[in-house]
């Protein structure tokens, strides 16, 4: 009996192990050249921020080998190529009709579908789909995280009920390609 | 007559006969004078049944009219009008076909795409020629109601070679190769055929939603199958 219940501790405390995890947490560290997002422990990126805070003339690879060195995967990085996050900013490069974006060959035919269906179409092309109420509710750590995620335009949905207009974000650097 | 010259004598027969047969078949049609024919041959014939139907079999001299009385009275007086109307909705439709071949170059002019678009143009045709449809109305109303779909059936023609273009478009992307797969071009050829009749812009925007929603989920269906999203 004691050892049923013995083993009953150990599983339970093997189990609350296994199931939490400290929660990630994002943010963006401007260096000379690049805007990095960084996803760890809340205190470790305090700790990152801090010290990137002291070394502005950075890059990314010195940037990326000292973090490598300091806490090794319990950090994420995911670099965003642009000069300095100042000139990061969400061009809206065209808002559309979904109608009008499909009968001009812009879009592809996501007419008359649930967000989910249409977000499967436009990955199937590369693209990126986000509501447009999430998209707004986004602080500007996520927006990047979600062009990182993307490496291309970002199309976002909105409408009521089933969506109806396209809006397609770019970044300054998929403007001009 | 030597057998030579009996030779030549009746090949040249044989290709007169081809060339004839061949002016024949080439004639002119003039649609727009059959369909003003054709219009007003049904008016006729219908004003004389709808009489006979509204007062009990007995043929009066002015029909008893019911509530679509201004339809009936249009029909009846208003016929070069009516297919004025037709015939620029025939030439609109024309002149936006036309925009989209232009819009979806080279597409719309190389294999498939140039089926795709002789398929819309004799669709045009067959939209545009009213007296096939006029064979099985039985009423006035009927009579009006297929100007209407015909009218309707026209403005939407462009639409759909649109929506036929644009999932060509994107399907080539998907698939990345210069033919697209056996079964899916079946599919899109049978939704290229696909038109719910519609008599107004209400049901024509109705009818075009359900196409354009139809090549949506052939689309949903590929990303299923590509393993992205259900």
């Amino acid at each position: 009996m004691k050892k049923t219940f013995l083993y009953l501790i150990i599983f339970s405390i093997l189990f609350f192990c296994a199931t939490t995890h400290a929660e990630l947490m994002h943010a963006t560290v401007e260096l000379k050249d690049r805007a990095v997002v960084i996803g760890a422990e809340e205190q470790i990126i305090e700790e990152i921020k801090e010290w990137a805070g002291s070394k502005k003339g950075i890059s990314i690879e010195q940037f990326s080998d000292e973090i490598q060195k300091r806490y090794g995967d319990r950090v994420d990085l995911e670099s965003f190529s642009t000069a300095g996050f100042a000139q990061l900013t969400f061009d809206l490069k065209v808002s559309v009709h979904i109608r009008e974006g499909i009968l001009s060959g812009k879009l592809p035919p996501i007419e008359g579908l649930s967000f989910q269906d249409a977000s499967s179409v436009l990955t199937l092309f590369g693209y990126k789909a986000v509501k447009l109420e999430d998209f707004n509710s986004y602080s500007v750590q996520e927006k990047v995280k979600v062009f990182v995620d993307a490496r291309g335009p970002v199309m976002v949905l909105s409408g009521t009920g089933a969506f109806d207009t396209v809006m397609v974000y770019t970044t300054v650097d998929e403007k001009d390609r | 007559m030597k057998r030579a010259d009996k030779i030549n004598l009746s090949v040249l027969v044989v290709l007169c006969v081809i060339l004839s047969s061949a002016f024949a078949f080439a004639e002119t049609r003039n649609i727009t004078e059959e369909n003003k024919k054709a219009l007003a041959n049904v008016v006729e014939t219908m004003q004389q049944t709808e009489m006979m139907r509204v007062s009990r079999g007995r043929l009066k001299s002015n029909p008893v009219i019911y509530p679509f009385h201004t339809i009936y009275q249009n029909l009846i007086q208003n016929q070069n009008y009516l297919i004025k109307n037709h015939t620029e909705s025939y030439a609109n439709a024309l002149s936006r076909l036309l925009i989209v071949r232009e819009d979806f170059l080279p597409d719309a002019v190389s294999g498939k795409g140039k089926i795709i678009l002789d398929y819309y143009k004799r669709e045009l045709i067959r939209q545009y020629d009213l007296a096939p449809q006029f064979e099985t109305v039985k009423t006035l109303l009927e009579t009006n109601d297929v100007l209407e779909r015909s009218r309707a059936g026209l403005d939407a023609i462009p639409i759909r070679a649109r929506l036929a273009f644009d999932a060509r478009r994107w399907a080539f992307v998907c698939f990345g190769s210069e033919e697209l797969p056996e079964q899916f071009e079946s599919r899109l050829d049978s939704l290229m055929r696909e038109w719910k009749p519609a008599k107004d812009v209400f049901e024509v925007e109705e009818s075009i939603s359900e196409l354009s929603l139809a090549y949506s989920e052939l689309f949903v269906e590929i990303s299923g199958e590509k393993g992205i999203g259900k």
